[in-house]
């Protein structure tokens, strides 16, 4: 049919109209290309911004493909367009995954560099912002980065297994622009350090608005992430008293018998629920739900019975309980709403948005109640 | 009659092709900047907002079928010829092929925003409209079959891209649609006349009418395109609210290619590149129709060859780009165009509605006199 030949054509044409065009940038050649990988930016005393860049380059004829370039500029592109004057490739953002900011950019705020990288489409929303407490240029001059082509992509990997396993709080670029806009909710990003020439996140770093204020360990930010997102398969070791469980304990050791035990619960599955019961008073009232499995226990006890899984159950539950209010108290502390009840107080307040001042007057006054239960689904192979 | 359009038989198409073909005219670059623009006026009520244009869009559609029965098979010009006499009738279609060369301009020269935005900031403008341009011309010079069939393989060529929002859809926080029921009567209506940008291209019906075999069925087909559109609409904006907190989506431009940016397949990094390449499938359709219905009733107006009309629209939008080459013109057209179709596409059907129960009845008394 005639038509139907005409349509087919019209396909063809626009197929080609949409692959042709990218011939025309023939001047991007990919072995002329310094893909970056990671910025890393400190400021010096005269407010210089000093970057570094980590780069690697797909030419097949190079051995080390990875470099390091350190410059200084004003603006992040200034910082980009300097980097460039000491290589001889041209260096892209396409492929950024990793920010790192510095102790002296953190403390100040961080927001006045990340303009570029929103408005730019050609970066992508997914790189994480990561900060540090030593200066970004030391933590990206570490040499031991595993098998990773460079630091950066280490960098990234490294975070992203944290985050896949749920042991911090995501910080995309993304996550982080939502976060820092949203009125009642802090962002949270995780902070590099450096240990034996290799970098590792040992803390996570509280932000208020923009900048750092404040860190959560990494035992605090389980907790922290028990309020804020769902876990699907999280895991919580616990130390508890040996005390409330005399009766139950098998005496499998004698009686050298220590007053503390440690349990490890795996595949964690939770649902928490802020509730704001009294908006006046501002009090809040937090259930929080956990189910799981236990896969070590430092004592062993019959579990198939329903009295020691009970008892195993409420002190768990006032373990957490406890620890809850302690991150909660911390972040209070610091005047920083990293769980978002202040979302929650904006949703019950119609008519007028809160402002950030007001909520950062009244975050620290705010009272929080925790319900918590938890449900030992499953106990391995043993009783 | 004046100037009644004998289409035969076999050029005729079925009507149940008006629901993609009306839809895939509705779906263009309005869309892709729609959640910002109606969150900017009604906050988190948009979906009210979104469903009063829906309830408004209704009414229009039926309205336009209730006043294309009253006549046989005759298109838009016909029907103000009719009402209004051959000159004021002409003068009323010749505001409308203005209103459709404008609506024609609008889409190309966003669409260039986008490549430029996106993919290619160093891109000239006019190598990218003559691409478009080119294939406009191609389709539209095949005749209103090869139109309407570009549309329906454009349609399933780019729906699955729906999919694509399964992703973001993970990272939808609840809070951000809380709390609701808080726009103001004022601010909801406001966002609903910001919707009709979006939503414009259901005037097509006006000229397709004619080419319509089973014309008993119109305005179920048709109905039923403007709850697709409405629900696409509405499953957009409500992605885009919960992806993005408040304040961020008000700095989005274009909220639903900033969505798509996080998209990332191992063979592709940043899928939104192809998105936009891709989103020339979804506004193809949309300029070839516009072309086609622009030399349509040119033709109707002034006489002539519909092929002569074709080629000076797509060389007189050629040069009219150039005028639109800054964000803010562009914003600036978009805008007026977009009231611009509050006027043509939601009023002057309504307008219309009273000379049509007029004709009506006239008919019927002279039918009765006859007999």
């Amino acid at each position: 049919m005639q038509n139907n030949r005409k349509i087919t054509l019209l396909i063809v044409g626009l197929l080609s109209m949409m692959i042709i065009p990218s011939c025309s940038h023939s001047k991007d050649v990919i072995e002329k290309l310094g893909v970056v990988s990671a910025y890393g930016f400190d400021q010096n005393e005269e407010q210089v911004l000093e970057g570094t860049t980590v780069l690697y380059q797909f030419n097949p004829d190079i051995t080390n493909a990875s470099q390091i370039i350190h410059s200084t500029g004003s603006t992040f592109n200034m910082v980009r367009s300097n980097a460039n004057k000491k290589s001889g490739y041209k260096i892209v953002n396409g492929k950024l995954q990793t920010l790192l900011f510095g102790p002296t950019i953190a403390k100040k705020g961080v927001f006045p560099y990340l303009d570029t990288i929103e408005r730019d489409a050609a970066i992508s929303d997914m790189l994480y912002v990561t900060i540090s407490e030593e200066p970004a240029r030391d933590i990206l001059s570490a040499s031991n980065y595993e098998e990773a082509p460079n630091i950066g992509v280490y960098l990234n990997r490294l975070v992203d297994t944290a985050v896949l396993d749920e042991k911090i709080v995501s910080s995309k670029f993304h996550e982080f622009m939502r976060d820092y806009l949203q009125v009642g909710r802090e962002p949270l990003v995780p902070i590099i350090s450096i240990k034996q020439n290799k970098a590792a996140i040992e803390e996570v770093g509280i932000m208020q608005g923009d900048s750092h204020v404040g860190s959560f360990s990494m035992k605090e930010i389980f907790f922290v992430r028990l309020l804020r997102e769902e876990f699907n398969e999280g895991r919580l070791d616990l130390e508890l008293e040996t005390k409330p469980f005399q009766d139950y304990i098998k005496e499998y050791q004698g009686d050298n018998r220590e007053d503390k035990m440690f349990i490890v619960i795996d595949q964690l599955q939770n649902n928490s629920k802020i509730n704001l019961t009294n908006v006046d008073h501002l009090t809040y009232e937090v259930d929080v739900s956990i189910h799981g499995r236990i896969v070590e226990m430092s004592q062993r006890m019959n579990l198939d019975k329903a009295a020691p899984l009970r008892k195993l159950e409420e002190e768990i539950d006032k373990k957490i309980k406890k620890n809850l209010e302690a991150v909660v108290k911390k972040a209070q502390q610091v005047n920083a709403d990293v769980f978002g009840f202040g979302v929650k107080y904006n949703n019950r307040t119609r008519g007028e948005e809160l402002t950030r001042e007001q909520w950062q007057d009244l975050f620290p006054n705010i009272e929080v109640d925790f319900n918590v239960s938890t449900e030992i689904k499953r106990f391995g192979i043993v009783q | 009659m004046p100037e009644n359009l004998n289409i035969p038989d076999h050029k005729k198409l079925k009507a149940i092709y008006l629901v993609i073909v009306l839809h895939t005219m509705q779906i263009g670059v309005g869309i892709a900047g729609h959640p910002r623009v109606v969150f900017l006026e009604s906050g988190r009520d948009s979906f009210i907002s979104i469903l009063i244009a829906a309830i408004a869009l209704h009414i229009v559609i039926a309205c336009i079928v209730y006043v294309l029965r009253s006549f046989d098979g005759q298109d838009l010009h016909g029907i103000l010829a009719q009402f209004f006499g051959k000159w004021f009738g002409k003068l009323i279609t010749f505001l409308f092929i203005i209103y459709f060369f404008l609506l024609f301009i609008s889409v190309l020269v966003n669409y260039i925003e986008f490549v430029h935005a996106f993919i290619f900031p160093d891109m000239s403008s006019w190598f990218i409209s003559l691409c478009l341009l080119s294939l406009v011309l191609y389709a539209v010079l095949g005749g209103v079959r090869v139109a309407v069939g570009a549309c329906i393989v454009f349609f399933f060529g780019s729906v699955w891209m729906f999919g694509l929002l399964i992703e973001p859809i993970t990272y939808i926080q609840y809070d951000n649609y809380l709390p609701m029921f808080e726009a103001s009567p004022r601010e909801l209506m406001s966002g609903a006349l910001k919707t009709s940008y979006t939503i414009i291209g259901f005037e097509l019906l006006w000229f397709l009418y004619p080419y319509l075999k089973d014309k008993n069925k119109v305005h179920r087909y048709s109905q039923l395109a403007m709850s697709l559109t409405i629900l696409s609409v509405l499953f957009i904006t409500f992605v885009s609210i919960g992806f993005y907190s408040n304040n961020q989506l008000e700095d989005k431009i274009w909220p639903l290619l900033s969505t798509i940016k996080i998209i990332s397949f191992p063979m592709f990094e940043r899928f939104d590149i192809v998105t936009v390449a891709l989103w020339m499938i979804i506004i193809l359709p949309n300029l070839i129709l516009f072309c086609w219905m622009t030399s349509m009733s040119a033709k109707r107006v002034f006489g002539g060859k519909e092929n002569y009309y074709m080629i000076t629209v797509c060389s007189l939008a050629f040069i009219a780009h150039y005028f639109f080459d800054s964000r803010y013109n562009v914003n600036f057209f978009t805008n007026y165009v977009g009231q611009a179709g509050v006027i043509f596409g939601f009023v002057v059907p309504i307008l219309l509605v009273p000379f049509a129960m007029y004709y009506r009845r006239k008919g019927a008394k002279q039918h009765a006199k006859q007999s």
